[in-house]
């Protein structure tokens, strides 16, 4: 019966080429324009740290003021980002939880490849050596520092695979050195990372949640002081430093590092809350601060990605806009579809007449409304890989992507609302009195 | 022609003139708010940046090694430049408008109180010598920094001199009166005079928005780093620009030279994500008024196609082409009409929904108005050309298939 119903639905369908074809195009448009800004958004709301999602933890202090209440206009008055003071204290606070604090550089690098002139195209990241096991850097060659590089530095780094390309053409290139930094630096390769660039780059979103290109270099934290090197990114703070130099950052109240600890379980969270607690309580009777309420923050990666507003408001504007869309579109078909199937309404009259009964016309037209759906599915997966290549070139992006699951859903949301709309004109349909339509002829 | 008789046709097929009229609603609603939306961002995208966008070069200049004296090179280069024809003035800004690297503060009305009524205002601070001249900043009041106010200083905050050039915004905000020049405020703990106001220098940040996008304030610090600002006539700037890399290496091999933009690039860069909005907003407008325009030609044509008989009937009893026309065109304009009604309350409720959860501001009327006469013209032209067919319609069908 049901292949009958979708040759008769095919042969429905060739019949009213013009209706037909607008009930496809008004489907494909909605489910087109829907599907490219739901997919945008879906890649904006990924979340690269997986199965860390819950065990990765930006810390916050509430660690500032002269009887400020709050932070900037945070609705839980924790800044940011953390002064260099705090992050050195923690990093070397007695628990043995894996953590690292985190800036941004811009070194310039000197290739050891002739004829290349010096690039200020790879970024830095200034860590301790936690952070590779805790954001799963993976290694092609060697490792990170030793612990012991964190707490007596030595200039020693690891590149990603581009900047071991660039530098020495490839290879394993470990226990080599090259130039950095103001020239007078040479450092030492101790691992060569895989390229690695999560997206959202949700280890420091403070210069955008989004970039074409990951860290190309990782520098141990405790050569901060020796690097010499002002920070990439935002720098703000409640009292004024007589800054002259990146010493005298190092020593300021200004926030500008980000800190990250990996805490496994409940009893964990909770022992290094109460410790920064208690933290923030002595830094404040040392005198450095004067806060109603100085206390610490901790936020999963999801959390993180939130507070930070990844996803934009124009983002979320679009998703509902383009859903309203696609309403409007099933509205238009519904109008559509009901005047496809009045026109057929004698045939179903006489079909009646010689024994189907209502549920069988009824199935047969949601049928034939499926075959739409299925249509008007392709056409709008089409069109949405034309959105996206559109919104990856006005936001200048390689996110978003088309995938099995835009794929599956742009068709099997497509068929869903073709049915949707079928309803009520089927209904319709098959509720009509046979006998008019039988006379009519 | 009489309603009447549209009117009884239709209700007797309420399903069909309802449905459309939900879609023109919908679509209104839709279409008022993103139109709405467009013109909020061509608003901001064309605010003015108080410099001059076509005569202003923007980049930044990056050393390697430490054998450079930068501040010496500095002066070399700045000379250089300046001796470069069709170049007007040439300096270092520790900022630019929309530029993204941003210093900012709050100031007071007096330097001994902190709290929030005395100091209702934070400022981006632009420092750098020769700013009015080289941005070509519209000096309303006051005088520009004299030499001997002028001091050498490559830190952010640093006073040297008490005198402050302010924009105009800042000068409302602080002197209602008008009259700001030789007014005083206190800025990091201490005491700041205003000299003179500046039309327009808009913030770095592109975040800031309504009078607050304005809010800056000029130090008298000369500065050697940041951003290298070469103002020139607009025929020569295409030419000092393709020779900018090359002249400056010549200079000094030991540094590279990034980011270099004409100041109306760099607010078009600042501006991307609001032109891409414009876009899909744009495109939204576009499908949407499509759809609805094509599902009334199409059900009209149905409707049209049904009526046939009818209408050669009427034909036939002596109705004019000319009153076949105007019945279909009269029957979309009373469906649309009752749209268009329903449609400015959706607008109105989309648009209470999307300043409650974002950042919008109230619609306007003019907006509602506008879409409401878009949907109306596109409804009638989508009726026109089925509408016409109906038209055409011979009177021989009504005698020839009953």
């Amino acid at each position: 019966m049901f292949n009958y119903y979708i040759k008769m639905g095919l042969k429905n369908i060739r019949q009213t080429p013009v209706l037909s074809s607008l009930i496809v195009f008004a489907i494909a448009l909605g489910i087109g324009t829907s599907m490219t800004m739901i997919s945008y958004y879906q890649a904006m709301a990924y979340n690269p740290a997986g199965a860390k999602s819950d065990q990765l933890f930006s810390v916050q202090l509430a660690a500032y003021g002269d009887d400020m209440e709050t932070w900037g206009d945070m609705p839980d008055g924790l800044p940011r980002q953390m002064t260099n003071i705090d992050s050195s204290n923690l990093r070397l606070a007695a628990n043995s939880f894996p953590q690292s604090p985190l800036y941004r550089v811009a070194p310039v690098i000197e290739s050891r490849r002739k004829d290349i002139a010096p690039s200020l195209d790879f970024e830095g990241l200034m860590v301790d050596r936690d952070f590779f096991s805790m954001f799963d850097v993976e290694f092609e060659y060697g490792g990170a520092w030793d612990a012991s590089i964190d707490l007596d530095p030595a200039k020693q780094v690891v590149i990603s695979s581009s900047l071991n390309d660039w530098i020495f053409g490839g290879g394993n290139n470990v226990g080599k050195s090259f130039v950095m930094a103001d020239g007078v630096k040479e450092f030492t390769v101790v691992g060569i990372s895989k390229d690695w660039n999560p997206q959202p780059v949700y280890y420091d979103l403070t210069g955008g949640a989004f970039s074409q290109e990951g860290p190309g270099l990782f520098l141990p934290f405790a050569l901060a002081k020796d690097l010499d090197m002002f920070p990439q990114g935002n720098m703000s703070g409640w009292r004024n430093a007589n800054v002259r130099g990146f010493a005298d950052v190092l020593k300021s109240e200004y926030v500008w590092q980000l800190y990250w600890i990996e805490l496994k379980t409940a009893d964990e969270v909770a022992a290094y809350k109460d410790f920064l607690a208690q933290y923030a309580q002595e830094q404040q009777k040392l005198g450095r601060f004067a806060n109603p309420n100085p206390r610490g923050g901790l936020k999963t990666v999801q959390q993180w990605l939130e507070y930070n507003e990844v996803i934009s408001e124009d983002n979320r504007v679009m998703v509902g806009l383009s859903l309203l869309f696609l309403l409007v579109c099933l509205v238009n078909t519904v109008g559509l579809l009901m005047a496809k199937f009045l026109r057929k309404m004698n045939e179903s009259g006489v079909r009646r007449a010689l024994g189907a009964n209502k549920g069988q016309i009824f199935n047969q037209y949601l049928v034939e409304v499926g075959l739409l759906g299925v249509l008007g599915g392709f056409m709008g997966l089409l069109l949405s890989i034309a959105g996206l290549w559109g919104v990856r070139i006005l936001y200048r992006t390689d996110i978003a992507q088309l995938d099995l699951s835009l794929v599956l859903a742009a068709i099997g949301l497509s068929i869903f609302s073709a049915l949707l709309t079928g309803i009520f004109p089927a209904y319709r349909v098959c509720n009509a009195n046979p006998s008019v339509f039988l006379k009519a002829q | 022609m009489s309603i009447g008789p549209i009117i009884r046709s239709t209700l007797r097929n309420p399903a069909g003139a309802a449905l459309i009229a939900l879609q023109v609603a919908l679509t209104l609603a839709i279409i008022a708010n993103a139109i709405f939306m467009i013109d909020a961002r061509i608003n901001k995208m064309g605010r003015e940046t108080g410099a001059v966008n076509e005569e202003l070069l923007v980049a930044q200049i990056f050393y390697f090694g430490d054998s450079t004296d930068k501040k010496a090179q500095a002066d070399i280069d700045l000379r250089f430049l300046a001796d470069k024809p069709g170049v007007k003035s040439v300096t270092y800004s520790s900022a630019v408008p929309l530029g993204n690297s941003n210093n900012s503060t709050t100031i007071c009305y007096s330097v001994d109180d902190e709290s929030e009524e005395n100091c209702p205002g934070g400022v981006s601070i632009f420092q750098g010598d020769k700013l009015v001249e080289t941005m070509g900043l519209t000096l309303i009041q006051g005088r520009d920094f004299t030499p001997e106010e002028m001091f050498d200083s490559e830190s952010l905050n640093d006073i040297q001199s008490s005198a402050v050039l302010i924009s105009k915004a800042v000068a409302d905000l602080f002197f209602p009166d008008g009259n700001a020049v030789g007014k005083s405020l206190g800025m990091w703990g201490r005491p700041i005079t205003v000299v003179g106001v500046v039309e327009t220098l808009l913030r770095p940040n592109n975040g800031a928005t309504g009078e607050f996008a304005g809010f800056s304030l000029i130090l008298p610090a000369k500065r050697t780093s940041g951003f290298l600002l070469i103002r020139a006539s607009s025929d020569a700037i295409d030419g000092i620009r393709a020779d900018l890399e090359v002249d400056m290496m010549r200079l000094n091999d030991k540094r590279v030279l990034l980011n270099h933009r004409t100041m109306a690039e760099t607010a078009a860069r600042a501006y991307r994500n609001d032109q891409a909005m414009i876009y899909l907003l744009l495109t939204v407008v576009g499908l949407l008024v499509s759809v609805t325009a094509l599902g009334i030609a199409g059900l009209v044509s149905f409707s049209v196609a049904n009526r046939k008989k009818q209408i050669g009937t009427r034909r036939a009893l002596g109705a004019l082409k000319r009153d076949i026309l105007s019945y279909f065109l009269l029957e979309n304009a009373l469906v649309v009409g009752v749209a268009v009604v329903v449609g400015s309350g959706l607008a109105f409720l989309l648009n209470q929904f999307l300043m409650r959860n974002y950042q919008l501001p109230e619609i306007d009327m003019t907006y509602i108005a506008l879409s409401v006469a878009l949907l109306v013209a596109i409804s009638q032209l989508a009726t026109l050309i089925p509408a016409w067919r109906a038209a055409k319609v011979s009177p021989a069908i009504a005698t020839r298939t009953v």
